[in-house]
This record gives structure tokens, sequence and C-alpha cells, in this order.
């Protein structure tokens, strides 16, 4: 079947008559329908069903029992309440080729709104339903109008049993994608339908009744030792058929039992799954704290080194200032590194550190303390002169400093 | 690839006419009963089933005739 386009009348959002072309050129034949929710999409896919296979609602819509029956209104909702009390026909027409024949079938049904805006559609049994057939040749047979005619031909070409499979839509997409036993149910349904694996069973349990028939029949009509063999056989049946029953049960539990374990290791998959990520996360943490450790320990050390280095910004100058230092303390320009008032105590007590007294006695050692006072304090040359030049010497030392530079 | 055989295809390879007729049989009957209520299916194509074991046991013996 290749749809070839489809019109339709005042049917669900289609108000009057839109017609939509399918394509069938031999390098385009694709067809996308696309648009926002509500804009008619699966409008379109109920038309085809309805004109198909007089369907007045589809398996999504979940409908059931009367719900079902009745079916949702397909009429166009803006023209019933145009024509509110009078009757409005909404329909839909399908040209498809099939095998070369051109086929065209259209069916309608009629509904109106009542004054209390309730909508009443024909019961679809009195959907108005024609074919028309157009054969390789380019006959064109009479117009059929018999609904079972017309389903007939239908469930020759697309059987409404696999309809599901050829025919759906998005949503139906959507369901049959999901992971879930019910979409597993769907996939196994409609392979056993494809397969005609139902109708398969069906035969076979057919036959064993009839067999079982003609057995019994057998047995009415057999005597003597025929007659217990064949209720032997009969029994043995019996017998067989329970088991088989029973045998039959317990597969299906053991089935049931096989995808619940799956299920279950799965969710145990999860767990350890969760508990894997969990264990990553805490040594993530761990990562985390000893790295800012780390930045912490980097940052103090970075602020000692800016301290430490500050002074190489003024480098050449220091160094000039420190070879200065050195020449005049060469010279004997610079104070020693005692303090002054240090030597003037040891003056003052009259005694040296060695325990020599600097008195009269010692008048020696006394007056060389006395000149190396003189000549070593010279007024110019303070106490800040001797920090300077001390300071000056660490920074030339071995960790870092201005001689590197 | 193997040919994918149909349900049919397999029925068609039952060498016995008689088997293979009466086999033919149950799977039409039994896809037309597919939609019946569950009650009356098996009845339905142990019925028509039933009908067409006269039938099959002459092409059987017909065959069997023609090739001796």
């Amino acid at each position: 079947m290749q749809l070839t386009n489809l019109e339709l009348k005042d049917f669900r959002q289609f108000k009057g008559q839109q017609k939509l072309i399918i394509a069938d050129e031999q390098k385009k034949n694709v067809t996308v329908v696309y648009g926002k929710n509500g804009r008619g999409k699966t409008g379109i896919f109920r038309a085809l069903m309805f004109c198909l296979y007089g369907d007045r609602s589809l398996s999504q819509d979940e409908l059931t029992g009367q719900d079902k029956k009745n079916g949702l209104n397909l009429i166009n909702e803006r023209t019933l309440n145009d024509n509110v009390g009078h009757e409005v026909t909404a329909s839909v027409l399908v040209h498809f080729s099939h095998q070369g024949k051109r086929c065209s079938i259209s069916r309608e049904l009629t509904g109106l709104m009542k004054n209390d805006g309730t909508i009443v559609q024909n019961p679809s049994d009195q959907d108005q339903v024609a074919l028309q057939v157009t054969d390789i040749d380019g006959n064109t047979s009479p117009k059929e109008t018999d609904p079972d005619k017309v389903k007939a031909f239908i469930q020759e070409i697309l059987s409404s049993r696999l309809r599901d499979y050829f025919l759906f839509d998005g949503e139906r997409i959507e369901r049959l994608t999901r992971g879930t036993r019910e979409r597993r149910d769907e996939v196994r349904k409609g392979i056993r339908a494809l397969l005609n694996l139902d109708a398969m069973e069906l035969a076979i349990k057919g036959l064993k009744k009839l067999a079982s028939g003609y057995d019994k029949e057998i047995s009415e009509k057999s005597t003597g030792r025929l007659q217990r063999v064949t209720e032997q056989i009969a029994q043995y049946n019996e017998e067989i058929e329970s088991f088989e029953d029973a045998l039959e049960k317990d597969n299906a539990e053991l089935k049931r039992l096989k995808h619940r374990i799956i299920e279950l290791s799965k969710e145990i998959e999860g767990h350890e799954a969760t508990a894997e990520k969990e264990r990553l996360r805490k040594d993530l943490i761990s990562q985390v704290n000893d790295k800012q450790d780390a930045l912490t320990v980097l940052k103090s050390d970075m602020a000692e080194k800016v301290n430490q280095s500050s002074h190489l910004l003024a480098a050449d100058l220091l160094e000039q200032l420190l070879e200065e230092l050195n020449l005049r303390r060469d010279k004997g320009q610079l104070p020693p590194e005692i303090r002054k008032e240090f030597v003037e105590k040891l003056l003052a007590n009259e005694m040296c550190i060695c325990g020599t007294p600097l008195d009269d006695t010692h008048s020696r050692e006394r007056d060389s303390l006395q000149k190396f006072l003189a000549e070593h304090y010279a007024p110019g040359l303070g106490q800040e002169t001797l920090t300077l030049y001390s300071t000056l010497n660490k920074l030339s030392g071995p960790s870092g400093t201005c001689r590197r530079f | 690839m193997a040919d994918i055989n149909t349900v049919e295809d397999i029925i068609n390879q039952i060498s016995d006419p008689a088997k293979r007729l009466v086999a033919q049989t149950a799977l039409t009957q039994s896809i037309k009963a597919m939609d019946f209520s569950e009650h009356s299916r098996i009845r339905f194509v142990a019925d028509e089933t039933g009908k067409i074991i006269p039938k099959a046991l002459k092409q059987r013996a017909t065959d069997a005739a023609n090739k001796s």
C-alpha cells in the first residue's frame, strides 16, 4: 500500500476541505508532518485509521468500555458550533495504490451539536463507506459500499491485527522505545502477530480438540480389547495434557522469576555504581583538601619570597651601597660590630670582659680601648650605618640576593 | 542469509497431503477465529477443520494411487 493523498472535510481540527498530498516521487518519497502539539499531526493519523478501519479512537487514547465504543468526537467542533441543531458530515478520502491498482476509500460520519452543547455522533456501524478500485489496465470497478466487503479488502492488504506495527504516529514510537515491561510486551505481541504465532497456537489447540473428539468417538464405537486400549490412550493423553499445562505454568513462573532476578541484579548494580561514585567523591574531596593545603603553603611561601625579593627592585643601588660600605670598613671608617655603649661601659667599669682590669695598672690596654673608641665611633657613622651594613650583608648571603642578579 | 519462512511456508513443506491439507485448513480457520470470543475459538477451529478431514483422506488415497 502506497498512500497518494488524503482529503479531509470537517474532520477533527481540519475545518472545511483540506488536502494532504503524500510525496511519491522516485527520489523524494518521504513526507514529514511536523508541528506543535494540538496542530493536527495525530489528527491526520486518526483520519487515516478512521477511513481505512473505521476507528474512532487510537490505542494511545486508552479508552475502555463504552467510551471506546463511542470513540472520540471526530467532527470539527467549530463547524458543529456554527450549525447547532443541524447535522454535520465529516469525511475522509484516502487515495492509495496497491500492487499496481489505484484505490480510493472514503468514509463519512454525521453528528450534530445540541443546544446544550453536547455532541452526538452516529454509531460507527452507520458510517458511509465507499471503495473504488482502478486496475493496472485502467478499468475502474463499480463503487463498493458494502462495509464488510470494504473491510475484507483492507484486511487483505493490511490486517487490522498488524496495522499497529505499520501505521503509527510519533507518540506510539515514543511508547515503543521505552525500556519497560509494557514496551516489551507490546513488541512481543507484534512479533507474535507478524509470525501468525497466535493463529498457529490456536490451530494446534483446535487440532488437539479435534483429535480428542475422534478418540472419544473411537472409544464409544469400539468394544473389547480395542475399547480398553483406546480408553487407556485417552487417559494417558489427559495425563500428558495436564503435565504439559503444569510445565507451561512452571515455565511461565520460571520466566517471571528470571525476569525478577534480572531486575534485582540491575538494582544491585545501580547501588554498586552509586557506592563506587560515593567512594570516588570522597577521594576527590580529600584531594581537594590536600590541594588547598598545598595552595596555602605555596601562598605563604610566595609571600615570603616576595618579601625577600622586594629589594631586587633596587638591586644595583644596594650593590653599590654594600661595596661602598665594605670599602669604608676596610679603611676602618665603619664602627666595628660592637656597640659604642658597651665599650664605654667597659671603660667606666674599668674591667674588660676577659677579666683584665682597665685601671691605672693596665693603662696600656685602657688607652688602646679609648683609641679604638675614638677612631671607630666617629660622628656620622652611627649605629644606623652598622645596622644597614649588617642587613645588606644578610641580603648578599647564600639564600638569595642582590649578588645573584 | 537463510530464507525467512512464514508459517504457511512451513506447512506447505509437509509431505503427507492429508496432514498438509488439515494443517492448512486449521491455520486458515484459526486466523479467521482470532477475533472470536475465547469460548468459541477452539470449537470453531476444531469444527471447521473436522469438515475437511474426509477430503484430506481422499486426497491422500488419490495421491497414493497415482504414485503406484
